[in-house]
Formats: structure tokens, sequence, C-alpha cells
């Protein structure tokens, strides 16, 4: 898929972005603070209707905005869809979308359908981070990978949200069981979900990431879930195990959503062990993984959003992440400077001042 | 401060359905351009509001002894379908098929929304399956998690242990939908297709 434009109303703190974009790879130049990474924000919601940045929507709409709500237009080119008008309507608590005017019911239907991949300069809190954002990232991910993988995260979300509750109002067994026994076939098949999606997605994690640092270091992206259980009941003997904890702190204790997810290399976690270079290395194979995922999935190709992420790279990995991006994805890419080491793309240039954004008269090719 | 036009906008604006420019507008039509349609309103009002309770039975809207579904003689006093509410029984009854009779939950589990098992319709729920010849009970509550754990919960605290044919009915509709979206054929085919529980 392409975009042709994008207009968003009442966007983080613009008033009106709008951007169109021509045939070709597009670089959008500005200093900080112009609003480059809120374009590329609004552009990437359009695949899994969250941000890349947050998961709270009362976030992304104009503080001073009347009534509080943002609209997102996007005019698209799709391979299966031909030309397509999506908007999307955030209101605290609510999100709406229409697809060429008529109103999308079920979200979950359109999840996927519209893929982009964002490198954002952020990513490297992937690694770094608390277990939230490795969940998260993993959550965005397989939502994609798997359609039904979201039916499965919302329905272990609202039986966690029912079982705590009773938790808390010191509810009887009885009342407890249903949702509790809902809570462990839910939480099963995430975790059996999440090993064989991980299964599924290390084999591109690791060629992405020796495609672009140039060298073998077996990168791995290992499961480490809440319960280590290899069985559907062993999961819920642990369960069963945590009852009087639960009842104590009034919170499910043990499960998927206390789940993580760590990166090695030459079998060492990444955290401790990895150097600065390798680090950036491994967050960038964790998106360019999704764009061959992509590729071997066929069908419309992603389009690839990259926010200010080249100048914190050496000259070796910059050259290896412009190759590997190849040239069949639409790709719009954001920094403080235009790209000098890239043989593979001929970018359009554009620079952005106060949401605005006006094309460069000079180009370079 | 307020006036009584405010304080009867206000009042409108609490029911279901209301938002503000709307309630100005009802409340504009009755005092205003229609007072006529206000008088009736208000007879019609408090004639449903002394006749219209819910059947000491089954729960349907009912104005006599008990609702019209019970009261009537032809419908199969051997299965029972237990819904939500009552807008779930009225639509049941516009799609047409089904011809036995009906439990009204008013609601279903809701932990997070404070509704537990005494806040539901259950109590008389076993009372009348001591009552009534049922043979089999249809569980026609909605499809998400709360749906499916009051489901559990009623076949493992209420009709466990009496030997009756207990089945679900599968809307096959997109989530979200339930009964009142449902049209004759859909239902039917639901009925037909209605599966047992294990
Ligand atoms: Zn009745």
């Amino acid at each position: 898929m392409r975009f042709n434009r994008l207009r968003a109303a009442n966007f983080r703190n613009f008033t009106l972005l709008e951007s169109a974009f021509p045939e070709g790879a597009q670089f959008i130049c500005g200093r900080n603070g112009q609003g480059k990474t809120n374009l590329l924000e609004a552009l990437s919601l359009v695949t899994s209707l969250r941000s890349f940045r947050t998961s709270e929507i009362p976030a992304l709409i104009r503080w001073e905005s009347q009534p509080r709500e943002c609209t997102l237009v996007y005019e698209i080119e799709h391979e299966q869809l031909g030309e397509t008008v999506l908007e999307v309507r955030l209101r605290p608590g609510s999100k709406q979308v229409s697809m060429d005017g008529n109103p999308v019911r079920k979200l979950g239907d359109i999840l996927g359908i519209f893929p982009t991949i964002t490198f954002s300069s952020q990513d490297i809190q992937i690694l770094r981070g608390s277990p939230g954002l490795r969940r998260r990232m993993m959550d965005l991910m397989f939502v994609v990978m798997d359609p039904r993988y979201y039916t499965v995260l919302t329905r272990y979300h609202q039986a966690l949200k029912a079982r705590n509750a009773l938790l808390k109002q010191r509810g009887s067994a009885a009342q407890r069981r249903p949702f509790e026994d809902l809570l462990v076939r839910e939480g099963w098949t995430l975790m059996e979900m999440r090993r064989r999606l991980l299964e599924v997605f290390n084999p591109h994690f690791q060629s992405a990431y020796s495609g672009i640092s140039g060298v073998e270091e077996e990168p791995v992206l290992q499961y480490q879930p809440s319960v280590n259980a290899d069985a559907a009941g062993a999961y819920e003997d642990v369960f069963v195990s945590q009852l009087r904890r639960d009842q104590e702190s009034g919170t499910t204790n043990r499960g998927p959503h206390r789940d993580d997810l760590e990166f090695r290399l030459q079998e060492h976690g990444a955290r401790e062990f990895a150097s600065e270079g390798q680090q950036r290395g491994l967050v960038l194979a964790l998106r360019m993984g999704m764009v061959g995922w992509y590729r071997q999935r066929g069908g419309t190709p992603p389009v690839i959003l990259a926010d200010d992420i080249v100048g914190e790279l050496d000259a070796g990995r910059r050259q290896g992440f412009w190759r590997m991006l190849g040239g069949e994805s639409q790709i719009i890419a954001t920094g403080t400077v235009f790209p000098r080491e890239d043989d593979f793309h001929n970018w359009i240039h554009w620079t952005m001042e106060e949401g605005r954004v006006s094309r460069d008269r000079e180009e370079s090719s | 401060m307020s006036s009584s036009f405010e304080l009867l906008q206000q009042c409108l604006k609490r029911l279901p359905g209301l938002g503000y420019r709307s309630a100005e507008r009802l409340a504009l039509h009755l005092l205003v351009e229609q007072p006529g349609a206000c008088e009736e309103l208000m007879a019609v009002l408090a004639q449903a509001r002394d006749s219209v309770h819910a059947c000491p039975d089954c729960g349907n809207l009912c104005e006599g002894d008990v609702c019209e579904v019970c009261a009537d003689g032809s419908r199969n006093r051997a299965i029972l379908c237990v819904v939500e509410t009552v807008t779930d029984l009225r639509a049941m009854e516009r799609a047409g098929p089904y011809r036995g009779l009906y439990h009204v939950l008013q609601g279903k589990l809701s932990p997070i929304h404070g509704v537990g098992p005494e806040q539901l319709n259950l109590a008389g729920l076993s009372g009348r399956l001591d009552q009534l010849p049922v043979e089999e009970v249809i569980l026609a509550v909605s499809n998400d998690i709360e749906g499916e754990a009051t489901c559990h919960y009623i076949q493992e605290e209420i009709l466990a242990g009496r030997g009756l044919r207990v089945s679900r009915i599968g809307f096959g509709l997109p989530s979200g939908g339930g009964i009142p979206f449902a049209d004759a054929t859909t239902l039917r085919s639901a009925l037909e297709g209605r599966r047992n529980c294990d």
C-alpha cells in the first residue's frame, strides 16, 4: 500500500497536520518539535489503531479541541482495495473508523489491512525498559501476524478484569469460578499463540540482524512466560496455587499479562551484555524482521516509517539499514539532516516547520 | 437558579440515547410546539406506570397477573429460553419461530459493574424449574466473556443435577450484535442449530 495524503485535525498539539506524498521515498527534515514524529505517529495509527508512543488515547487529542476529538483522514492506494479513504475519529474512550464512508463496526476486522512498520529512535526502550513495553510490542506485532490473536487477547483481558474485580469484592468461589475457567482457557491459548508466533518470527529477526550488522551473532527473541507450563493442566495448577496470594493482593499475580521477552545475543541477555551498537542493531532487526515477515507473506507490502533513527547508527549499520529496506515499500523517513550514505533510494526532500511540510526545491539524487 | 424548563431538559437528557440537543428539542416540542402531546404523554405515562410491571414468573413486561407468554396455554412448557433482557425477549417474539417459555435474567454477571448473582433473576429460575415440566433450557445470552460466565454459573449452580437438556444459541452474528439485531431467518437457524452444552 502507499499513502497519497494525510489530513489530521486536532492531533497532538497541532490544529492541522496535512501532507501529500508523491511517488518516491520521502525524507522530512526539521528541527525537533516541528511535528515530524507526530506526522509519522498519525500515519502509523492506521495499522492497528494504536500509537507506537502511547496507549492513552486522550494524549493524542489536542488539549484545547472542542469537542475533545481528533480526526485522521487517510487517502490510501491499496493493492487489494484500490483507492481507499479511511477516516479515524478518536475521542477519550472511543475509536470510530469508517472506510469510504461506511462505518467499520468491528475494529478487529481492519487490523493489519493497512500495514505500516515504524522504526523509532525510542525503540531502544523496548530492549532496555520495563516488561510492559515488550508485551505491548509483542501484542502489536502478533495482532498483525494472526487475526485470532486480537480476539484471544481481548477476551483474556476482559476475564482478567472481571476476576480482579471479584477478588477485590471478595466474591465467593462459585462466583469466581466461571470467570476463572475462562481466564485459564484464554490465558493458555494466549501463551501458546505467543510461543508459536515467536517461533515464526525468530528466523525473520535473525536474518534482519545479520543483514543490517553484517555479522552472525545468533540473536534470539526468547519468550519468558510468567507461568512456566508445558500443558494447559500445568498452567491451571500454577494459577490455582496462587489463589491465596491473589486474594490477599486483590489482583491476579501470574499469567500472560505478566509475560516478558528477552533479547539474547551470543547466548547472553542483550540488556546486560550487548554493546550500544549491538542493542541498536537488535531493535532495528525487530522492525526489519516484520518487513521480512510481510515480504514472505506476500500481498500488500507495508509502508515503512522511520522516525529519526539513522543519526544514532554507525556508518556500516546505516548502509545495511538502507539496503535492507529495499525498494518495494513506500518509505517515509524523518531526521535532522538529509541522508548521505544511501545509494539505494532517490529521496524527495521536505522540510517541516510548525506542522507544515514544504517540498525543497533542490533535491539530491 | 434552574428554571422549570431547564429541569425538564436535564431530566430528559438523563434518558438513554438522548443528548443535550435532542433533550432540548423534546422539551420545546412538549411545552411549546405541541402542548396537546404533553397532556397525552402524561396520561399514557401515568397509566403505563400504574399497570405495567415485571411478570412475577418470567420477568417479561406484564399488565395482568402474568405476562401474555406465560398466560398462553398453547406455548410449550417443556422448553425454557433464558435471555438477558426484555428487549431480547421481544426481539425473539418478533422473529417468531420460538414457541416455548422465557426467563428474563435482567442482566448478566458483570463484576466490573458490580452485578453479581443476587442482582439477577436467578432465584426465580430455580423456583420455576421446580414447578414447570421443563425438559430443555436454552441459554440465549450474549457471546462475550460476561455472557459466557453467566451461562457457566447457571449451569453449575442452578441446572446441575436436574437432568435437563441444556443448549446454547449460537447467533452467528458479528460480536457486539445480539438478539435485537437478529432477523427471523437468523433466529430460526440459530434455534435449529443450537448445540448441547457439556
Ligand atoms: Zn411471564
